[in-house]
């Protein structure tokens, strides 16, 4: 019983989880705000990384400016994504078409992160250095602590945003009829922008957690797929499940290590798998009924 | 009766302009073109064939599914170890590539399709991960990262394609039989059903379409066409190996099948076509091909999500109605007869 | 007379709210059955518990004998249990012809091989231009479900239910938002279906006049629960009724 390592494969699970939680809110928010799914979630997320790349490596800013610089360049970001990507499309007859315009994004993004930075990954030293050592031989880093610690922060903002405030309330009227919500006054093209901003933002923040663990690169946009897994177990359109959903995914990737390193991802994706045949809207989901 | 005189009529003219343009094609693309066109013509009908997948999909049933280039990837495996290890000829290989990547679509389409709408789409790409996992990991079976080469031509008895142009005839009439295949497919009741699905569910539902299992189905012809072309590229080329079968490529198809038109068999062999010349026309853009992609997707999907078939009905459509052209059939009106020239 | 649909002490809530409450119905051949209540009453909700879209939380629905209950709502169909929708659900992307074509394949059910194989059935046409003639009103086959106008297509979607060859029609506020002459026009489609082809109405209906002119029995919901249920005389007389309609009597 070598606690020493199981609580170390915890730890990095739990913060992977956090980065998982974070995509999936993304996801998730963008579904129940607005309706619909981001293809270039994961993009945005890449972005994030290479964004905080730029500032703090080649710009040497200092962290304090380069947080408030990178924000401001989420929250543009985001609102040009939605006049791209949504905006024009919002009345279509055809809901797939936002979809594959999502797609078309995320090759947009991903191409011009290329073109600018190159295909070969960078490194981003990490947030906060150091290790936290235990009994003398338990050696966590204090980077994993940090995503934990921020972690949480941004899920209980987002809950509190969401569930509790009157802002996040207006935000879904907004989404489940728009048309209502306008004749209420309710202004949508801002409620969407802002869901579109906090979401780029979120995810934008979470690629910079994990760029100094993973070396930043066009391929992080993969890390969506396992926020989406958390969000399929945890269950489906909604904001708890999905984080809860994808802590589960983060621990269990990080204890599947212990098997085999090679199938890791496939072991993740398998459990995605049971989960969408013995209970489809995942553990936690509910049933969504379209009014007849 | 006059209404069904009038429909055959119009039905065997479409036919034969369509054929003679296709017999023309088919005698004077070998002999005209340079090798190298031909390859990559030849390259092009492979996708070709897994596109039409597509349409079925996402045309006819409006259902986003990137899984097909892991059904292209079961059926290329399939085809070659029935080939190189058992020895197989090509059209054994070929119906056992489309049984396997058929029988794997109903079983892993039974399952994503219980997602709605777009989580099943994620739920594809999650697939086309893992099974690009297993692709390259599974050694025995598909000879991981470096593949399988030395994999036999296209042979009908004694006649083997050891050209290039030989090569085209079979690539040619798989393509032409597929895509038969998938445009009688929209008149039957399975294609109005997945309009439905497509279109409306619920009244669907209420209409006795089973939409679970008419969306399964789909998958599963997809999957059998995404099949053939595996077995398809696999010989044209001699050699699989799993790079061929990663998420960009997948992408790649969409898009073809969306810039053509995705909703006809014509519009998609367009679209095919062009993206698989371009990279040959803009040789020195190279770089920038995919950001073109991209770009061009998103701004497909706000100008012209039907794509350049769906512009060209439009065209037509028009015309034929600003010259008095269109034949329609008037139902209710106590003047007219039931056949009427607007 | 066949008795073709029963509901027997069906119930279902939403949440916290109760929908309905101990529903207990009986429609026969032939028969316009009214479904009446203030807004909020149930109807809609017992049309889909009918038709199978929403699932019953306890009860029982019997359909030309068979224990339909948890039944999926296409074998529902497959049946004989037609639909409409207080707003018209067509395939907007297919032409008028398409949509047809889906009701008739209820209609004629050949296999996929055979519809592979032969040409497209023009066995409708006849049929769906008397029904069109009825409703006195007229288009193109070809034409996108875009050209009719709101009124045209709520009379369409009658007709198209009936090319299904059904044994009952669920009917959903067909005339709201039509004007007077489009009412006696669905008016005569129903009774067309119910007299002459013997099929079963449930006709859901703000329409006071409509649904005293046209329907043989009358059951009135509110809250869930089933107030009243007789021939219209009965029903409006019914003090019951008049109270959730109208209020109480302040002095009574």
């Amino acid at each position: 019983m070598n606690i020493g390592l199981y609580l170390q494969l915890l730890v990095i699970g739990l913060s992977m989880g956090m980065i998982y939680a974070i995509l999936a809110m993304g996801i998730v928010l963008l579904v129940r705000a607005v309706g619909v799914l981001n293809f270039a979630q994961g993009e945005l997320f890449m972005l994030g990384a290479y964004v905080c790349y730029a500032l703090t490596v080649q710009l040497h800013m200092p962290i304090y400016a380069m947080l408030i610089i990178a924000l401001l360049v989420f929250v543009l970001f985001g609102t040009l994504f939605m006049f791209a990507v949504y905006w024009p499309l919002r009345n279509s007859k055809w809901p797939a078409t936002i979809i594959i315009s999502t797609l078309g994004a995320s090759v947009v993004l991903k191409e011009v992160v290329k073109l600018i930075w190159g295909s070969v990954p960078v490194v981003q030293p990490p947030i906060i250095k150091g290790v936290l050592v235990m009994g003398g031989k338990i050696r966590i880093e204090y980077q994993y602590l940090f995503i934990i610690g921020i972690g949480s922060l941004l899920i209980i903002a987002v809950f509190l945003l969401f569930d509790k405030l009157f802002l996040g309330r207006t935000m879904q009227a907004a989404a489940q009829d728009s048309y209502a919500a306008q004749l209420l006054g309710i202004p949508t093209v801002i409620t969407t922008a802002l869901t579109y901003i906090i979401s780029a933002s979120l995810v934008g923040i979470g690629g910079w957690l994990v760029s100094p663990l993973f070396l930043v690169s066009t391929s992080l946009g993969s890390f969506l797929l396992k926020g989406f897994a958390g969000m399929v177990i945890g269950g489906l359109g909604d904001v708890k499940g999905a984080v809860i959903g994808s802590l589960l995914v983060g621990v269990i990737e990080s204890f599947a290590t212990l098997f085999t390193a090679t199938f890791k991802d496939a072991v993740v994706f398998s459990v995605l798998i049971i989960v969408l045949i013995v209970r489809p809207t995942g553990f936690f989901g509910q049933k969504i009924s379209e009014k007849v | 009766m006059n209404v069904c005189m009038s429909y055959m009529k119009k039905q065997t003219r479409q036919f034969l302009v369509v054929a003679v343009i296709l017999a023309l094609a088919a005698v004077l693309v070998p002999t005209l073109s340079s090798h190298y066109v031909i390859t990559v013509v030849n390259g092009a009908l492979v996708f070709y064939v897994g596109c039409l997948g597509i349409c079925v999909m996402l045309g006819y049933g409006g259902m986003v599914s990137f899984a097909t280039i892991s059904f292209m990837g079961f059926g290329a495996y399939m085809s070659a170890n029935l080939s190189l290890k058992a020895g197989m000829p090509f059209l054994i290989c070929m119906l056992g590539a489309m049984v396997f990547a058929g029988f794997c679509a109903l079983v892993i389409g039974a399952i994503l399709l219980r997602l709605s709408g777009t989580f099943f789409t994620f739920s594809t790409v999650a697939l086309v991960l893992i099974v690009y996992d297993l692709f390259t990991n599974l050694r025995t079976l598909t000879g991981g990262p470096d593949g399988m080469g030395g994999i036999p031509p296209f042979n009908i008895g004694s006649f083997v394609a050891d050209t290039s142009p030989k090569n085209f005839y079979f690539l040619f009439v798989a393509s032409i039989l597929a895509a038969l295949f998938v445009h009688r497919l929209k008149y039957t009741n399975l294609g109005r059903r997945l309009a439905a699905v497509r279109d409306n569910e619920i009244a669907a539902a209420t209409m006795g379409v089973d939409v679970y299992r008419t969306k399964v189905t789909a998958f599963v012809i997809a999957g059998v066409l995404s099949g053939l072309s595996g077995s398809l590229m696999v010989h044209n080329y001699h050699f699989v190996g799993s790079s061929s079968f990663v998420f960009d490529q997948s992408t790649t198809m969409v898009i073809m099948a969306m810039l053509g038109g995705v909703s006809h068999p014509g519009g998609v062999f367009l679209g095919t076509m062009i993206i698989t010349m371009l990279p040959e026309w803009l040789k020195p853009l190279q770089e920038y091909i995919r950001l073109f992609y991209g770009l061009g997707v998103m701004l497909l999907m706000v100008f012209m999500p039907a794509g350049l078939w769906g512009l060209g009905e439009q065209i037509s459509t028009r015309l034929k109605e600003r010259f008095h052209l269109s034949r329609k059939t008037r139902i209710g009106a106590d003047d007219a007869s039931p056949k009427e020239v607007v | 007379m066949d008795k073709l649909l029963t509901l027997s002490q069906v119930n279902k809530r939403f949440g916290g709210v109760v929908a309905a409450k101990d529903v207990n119905m009986e429609v026969y051949a032939g028969e316009i059955h009214g479904l009446i209540g203030p807004n909020g009453a149930g109807k809609t909700t017992v049309l889909n518990l009918i038709s199978g879209i929403t699932p019953v939380d306890s009860g029982t629905i019997t359909f030309l004998g068979r224990d339909i209950t948890t039944m999926k709502p296409h074998d529902r169909a497959r049946m004989g249990l037609g639909r409409t929708f207080q707003t018209p659900r067509f395939l907007d992307r297919s032409d008028i012809e398409e949509n047809i074509l889906l009701a008739n394949d209820l209609n004629e059910r050949i296999s996929f091989f055979k519809s592979f194989v032969s040409p497209k059935s023009k066995t409708f046409i006849p049929h769906l231009d008397e029904l069109t003639r009825v409703a006195d009103f007229s288009f193109y086959l070809e034409d996108n479900i875009s050209s009719l106008t709101y009124g045209q297509r709520k009379m369409l979607e009658i007709v198209r239910s009936m090319i299904t060859s059904p044994k009952l029609i669920l009917v959903d506020e067909p005339a709201a938002g039509l004007n007077n002459v489009e009412r006696d026009r669905v008016m005569t489609l129903l009774r067309l279906a119910a007299n002459d082809r013997g099929i079963g109405i449930v006709l859901i209906e703000h329409s006071m006049d409509m649904i005293m002119d046209c329907c043989q029995n009358i059951t009135v919901l509110n809250f869930g629960e089933v107030i009243a249920c007789g021939s219209p005389q009965d029903v409006s007389n019914d003090e019951a009724v008049i109270e959730a309609y109208l209020g109480r009597r302040k002095d009574a």
